[in-house]
């Protein structure tokens, strides 16, 4: 199935000075969430992708190439969960950030959800989303750095 | 077991009386009607034994009056050789049974077994019921708490964003920008209140975490105490902690987030009884220790109790239903912090803390303390004994 909405990308705003350029892929169904915070990212000069499904997420992992991947836990389709796994199997070092309307997320630890780099509650408190999106690049840089100094 | 013998033959209720009492059954005696319902006025009864042959209302025109206003309580008739017809017909009334006089002991203490064992039966259909409705209730709740949960989180991220835009230097020579600031500072924070609404939906008829363990219940009492450190210090409450810590103090046995969330509404409750009564001397004492039921079961037990102004007889059958406030019981606050006060209960603290304390196997409830002020008392199973559940 093609998308009705092709993944949009949001171009960098007034603040895109004070940041290094980071791609940033958002997976939610609910458009006006997505496309209100792609907004408020692109403002502060991150390149955003959105897309509206876990599928959709998988595609644009590979077309968009972000540095960090932000997905809803409950989507239609392939779940945020599943989509995490699926990501995490052809990108390892793809920092992954959850967003869920629930904070009682059933971590034992085997669940795919333990490799999230973390998982927020929503409503997002914007500044905590953009430190945490920030320390997820960090972590992505020094995992993908790590594993060229190991070949 | 508590038994009520009404009869006015006192050679024959005392004896019984008194050796029902050596086996350990808490018996009081009445000699007619009226000494009857005055004693049940002074103090429930689970089985009562009822003489026929009464002076003035005879036992089975008290019979049905007893029923209407204490349905808990069982009743078995006693009868003389003469009426045991009547004995029979009040047997359509509602009574359990019926003796014929002369009684035997064990033919009493048979009677009050039978009792027992059908309160007993009673108590846990009661709760099986409740859970049930708490279950549907918890669904319902979920559904709700997550379909705000979606607009709200656009409306608050919608609000952000023109905040964003306000921010631009394009923006600055706007005229009234800082009344725009202001009311999307009021979105936001309102926001944010409907969020802690809808986190709390999410908690009722349901437990929160998965992971049970000992736990250090001074270390949750502690964290509560500090999340609400400012409302204590700005209403200027004394606070008594009196919560054993360290090796051989009782540990409770769950979820150290669901105890802190308890602490938390038990403790905010007792806030806002103490705000609404306006006294100067606000005090909330909390207290643990190890306490044992009336089955003889141990339980750790956390009281917590304040100097408010109690809670209100009408209140007490909704103590614990969601959005269910008493602040329109409790008297009106002075007009000046009315809309305010008005704002900011939402009703579910109560629920939710109960609740939480069910999905562990405890319990919570209500009452006021003899000196005045609402006393809530927390039982949770504790550590080492639970594992035989």
């Amino acid at each position: 199935m093609e998308a009705a909405f092709p993944p949009r990308t949001f171009a960098r705003g007034f603040h895109a000075e004070k940041l290094m350029t980071m791609r940033v892929l958002l997976a939610d169904d609910e458009r006006d969430f997505v496309d209100t915070l792609a907004e408020r990212l692109s403002l502060r000069g991150y390149e955003v992708t959105t897309v509206h499904n876990g599928a959709e997420a998988v595609r644009a992992a590979t077309s968009a190439r972000p540095d960090v991947a932000v997905l809803d836990l409950f989507m239609p389709g392939l779940p945020g969960d599943e989509t995490l796994r699926q990501l995490k199997v052809m990108y390892p070092d793809l920092p992954v950030i959850l967003l869920t309307g629930h904070e009682a997320v059933d971590d034992n630890g085997t669940s795919p959800v333990a490799k999230a780099f973390a998982c927020l509650t929503k409503p997002l408190a914007f500044k905590d989303f953009v430190a945490v999106l920030e320390a997820a690049a960090r972590a992505g840089r020094q995992a993908s750095e790590g594993g060229e100094d190991g070949q | 077991m508590r038994v009520l013998i009404v009869d006015d033959e006192a050679s024959f209720a005392e004896p019984l009386a008194e050796r029902l009492r050596l086996r350990g059954v808490d018996t009081v005696v009445a000699a007619d009607a009226d000494a009857a319902l005055a004693e049940l006025v002074h103090a429930p009864r689970d089985l009562i034994f009822l003489d026929v042959g009464l002076p003035g209302l005879d036992g089975v025109g008290l019979l049905p009056l007893l029923r209407e206003r204490y349905p808990q309580c069982e009743v078995v008739m006693l009868s003389g050789a003469g009426d045991v017809r009547k004995a029979v017909q009040a047997m359509r009334y509602g009574a359990l049974n019926w003796l014929s006089k002369p009684v035997s002991l064990e033919d009493v203490l048979a009677e009050c077994r039978k009792a027992t064992e059908r309160a007993t039966a009673r108590l846990e259909a009661q709760r099986l019921t409740e859970a049930a409705r708490w279950r549907m209730l918890g669904r319902v709740a979920e559904g709700v708490a997550h379909e705000v949960n979606n607009p709200l989180n656009i409306i608050v991220q919608a609000a952000g964003l023109i905040e964003d835009c306000l921010d631009t230097p394009q923006a600055s020579g706007l005229p009234e920008i800082d009344e725009a600031r202001e009311a999307l500072a009021a979105i936001s924070a309102q926001g944010l209140r409907i969020r802690e609404l809808t986190r709390k939906l999410l908690m009722v008829g349901h437990g929160m975490d998965f992971q049970e363990a000992p736990l250090d219940g001074a270390a949750c009492v502690r964290h509560a105490v500090e999340m609400l450190r400012k409302r204590l210090d700005d209403q200027k409450v004394q606070l008594e902690l009196s919560v054993p810590e360290g090796d051989g103090a009782p540990r409770p046995f769950g979820s150290a987030t669901e105890l802190q969330q308890i602490c938390l509404h038990l403790l905010e409750n007792a806030l806002d009884a103490l705000e609404i009564s306006g006294r100067a001397d606000g005090r909330i004492t909390v207290q643990a220790l190890k306490n044992q039921d009336a089955q003889g079961r141990d339980w750790y037990e956390l009281t917590v109790q304040d100097n408010g102004p109690g809670i209100a007889q009408e209140a007490f059958p909704h103590l614990f239903d969601p959005f269910f406030s008493t602040r329109s019981l409790q008297g009106e606050p002075k007009t000046a912090q009315k809309s305010r006060l008005l704002g900011r209960f939402a009703g579910l603290g109560l629920s939710v803390a109960r609740s939480l304390a069910h999905a562990r196997g405890g319990e919570l409830t209500g009452d006021n303390a003899s000196e005045g002020g609402a006393r809530f008392v927390l039982r949770l199973p504790l550590a080492g004994e639970s594992c035989e559940r």
